[in-house]
């Protein structure tokens, strides 16, 4: 390669530097786009160039804080804020709007709010996120919204926690998260229906009362699932007679995220499922029979997989079990081991078990939930891996 | 530099300042403005790329180098492009007209992040000392605008 050397002397000479004035509109909000809208604000006094640029910004991303909602006048600013900004948007696209708060405090106007998301429809909105509280009782959603043809991402996070209506079609999204509070029938079949391109999808099933449902995830184009479940109460787990099945034969990656709660049920496993991630939080000292039939049920659904990644928990579980309930994860060639108790560096026993399962495994990685200075867990890894052999 | 003694196939960029650059295809195909001059066969074994000098094309090709290595974990890249956009401000602008010029998207967003992040919080009064932007705006057309958005000028960091 030719290179010239004196190349490097010129970086020195600031005069020759170039500045931000040289950069066309374009690049500007660009850059722009990665900042919150507050901060883009900002950028309007610092001269006239700068001035108009916010009304066409591609995100719209408001993050609040304790202190921007900490009184109903603050709040009522920032509503005025957000009003005026949808209001004289200027672009035909809006790609991203993303409104987040940390508290959970006061709930949005919800008139308002459906206001801004009726104009987020007719700016083409391509992503949505919100994670801030509503009122549930009043709020409905606008039916422009959930028949919207632009949206391609919708996160509803765990403070949003509404209701779909009965009837939903959103034709182009493909990556969906949102929240369950006691799961009833809604979640099936004619569901994922309304959502024909849907590639990714979180769930949060949350259960405060009993209920006996399906969770029924059928979609056809499911590449990556990630499901979240917890319990209100630990020692009277309602969820034991929820079930949850999935009907993806094209899923490729699976997360399971859940206290040990409901039957999992995989239908139509297909060759694509390629990586699995288990996190299945079991009280180490007491599994009754029927969790531990729950959790076999599950991985012996599972055992095809190539790459496998387990909690501490699941891992030591499996290793126990594993003792009378033999079996083998005969594809698995990579094995990530998260959150390792310190029990694990002393007592390999577990970790034995469980690497006898995996006759061609050739990878292993290993992240401890402790740290122990500048413990190197990758000399370790080494050595867990030559004893299988 | 030595020619190659495998098959891979080499494309010569030749700069603004008339320098050449041997690289790998692969490498080079990353750019899609590349990649579409070598598919609509435009560019014969020398692709003229005059906006890019070499001082910039030199750290391109240091990143288009590091991501075309699929064997790099995510971690490791993300450490790669953080410790990459550790340069100063002048020289990030001119990657990032080379990077909208030659189409490289990740390597404009994460310059164009970089240049965010020290925007982020600050007054108006330090964004312009630190970028050189003249205020070309009266006292009183600046003080209209800052009451138009009166929220967005709470709690800024101070300079």
């Amino acid at each position: 390669m030719e290179r010239k050397t004196d190349g490097r002397m010129m970086v020195g000479d600031e005069k020759e530097g170039r500045s931000i004035n040289n950069l066309p509109d374009s690049i500007l909000l660009h850059i722009l786009s990665f900042l919150e809208m507050k901060y883009v604000m900002r950028t309007s006094v610092v001269s006239k160039r700068w001035e108009d640029l916010w009304v066409s910004v591609p995100n719209l991303i408001f993050s609040l804080t304790e202190s921007d909602v900490k009184s109903q006048i603050r709040l009522d600013k920032i509503m005025n804020f957000v009003d005026r900004i949808l209001l004289l948007h200027d672009s035909p696209k809006i790609q991203k709007f993303s409104l987040t708060c940390t508290e959970w405090s006061r709930c949005l106007n919800c008139y308002r709010f459906n206001s801004w998301l009726c104009s987020l429809v007719k700016h083409n909105v391509e992503q949505l996120k919100i994670d801030f509280r509503m009122d549930v009782q009043q709020f409905k959603w606008p039916k422009v919204l959930v028949t919207c043809k632009s949206l391609v991402e919708l996160h509803l996070e765990q403070k949003f926690y509404v209701r779909f209506p009965s009837y939903v079609y959103f034709p182009n999204l493909k990556v969906l998260q949102f929240s369950v509070i006691n799961p009833r029938e809604s979640i099936n079949q004619s569901f994922f229906c309304g959502f024909p391109m849907l590639e990714s999808l979180i769930i949060d099933v949350f259960v405060i009362e009993g209920t006996e449902p399906l969770i029924d995830i059928s979609a056809p184009k499911l590449r990556k699932l990630k499901i979240i479940y917890a319990d209100e109460f630990d020692d009277f787990p309602f969820g034991h007679n929820i079930k949850v099945l999935i009907n993806a034969p094209n899923l490729e990656h699976l997360i399971i995220d859940t206290q040990c709660g409901p039957w999992y049920l995989i239908k139509n496993q297909s060759s694509s499922l390629v990586r699995v991630e288990i996190n299945v939080e079991l009280d180490y000292y007491y599994v009754d029979d029927d969790t531990s039939n729950r959790v076999l049920v599950l991985l012996k659904e599972l055992s095809d997989v190539k790459h496998l990644v387990l909690f501490d928990q699941t891992m030591r579980f499996l290793a126990q079990v594993n003792d009378h309930a033999r079996f083998t994860f005969s594809n698995v060639t990579y094995l990530e081991l998260k959150k390792l108790r310190e029990v694990c560096l002393y007592d390999h026993s577990d970790l034995f078990g469980i690497l006898q399962s995996m006759p061609i495994l050739e990878s292993l990685y290993a992240s401890l939930s402790f740290t122990v200075g500048d413990y190197d867990s990758s000399d370790e890894d080494d050595d867990w891996i030559r004893c299988t052999i | 530099m030595a020619t190659t003694t495998t098959e891979t196939k080499m494309l010569t960029l030749c700069t603004s300042d008339k320098q050449q650059f041997q690289i790998e295809e692969t490498i080079a195909l990353q750019a899609v403005t590349i990649r579409n001059m070598v598919e609509d066969e435009c560019a014969s074994n020398v692709i003229p790329l005059p906006n890019v000098n070499s001082k910039i094309m030199i750290q391109i090709i240091e990143y288009l180098k590091k991501h075309v290595d699929s064997s790099v974990s995510k971690e490791d890249m993300e450490k790669f492009d953080s410790a990459f956009v550790e340069k100063k401000l002048s020289e990030i602008f001119d990657i990032i007209l080379a990077a909208n010029y030659l189409n490289i998207k990740n390597l404009l967003d994460i310059c164009c992040q970089r240049v965010a992040d020290v925007m982020k919080n600050k007054s108006p009064e330090w964004v312009r000392r630190t970028f050189n932007i003249v205020n070309d705006f009266t006292a009183e057309e600046e003080a209209k605008i800052r009451k138009e958005h009166e929220w967005a000028f709470e709690g800024v960091d101070e300079d």
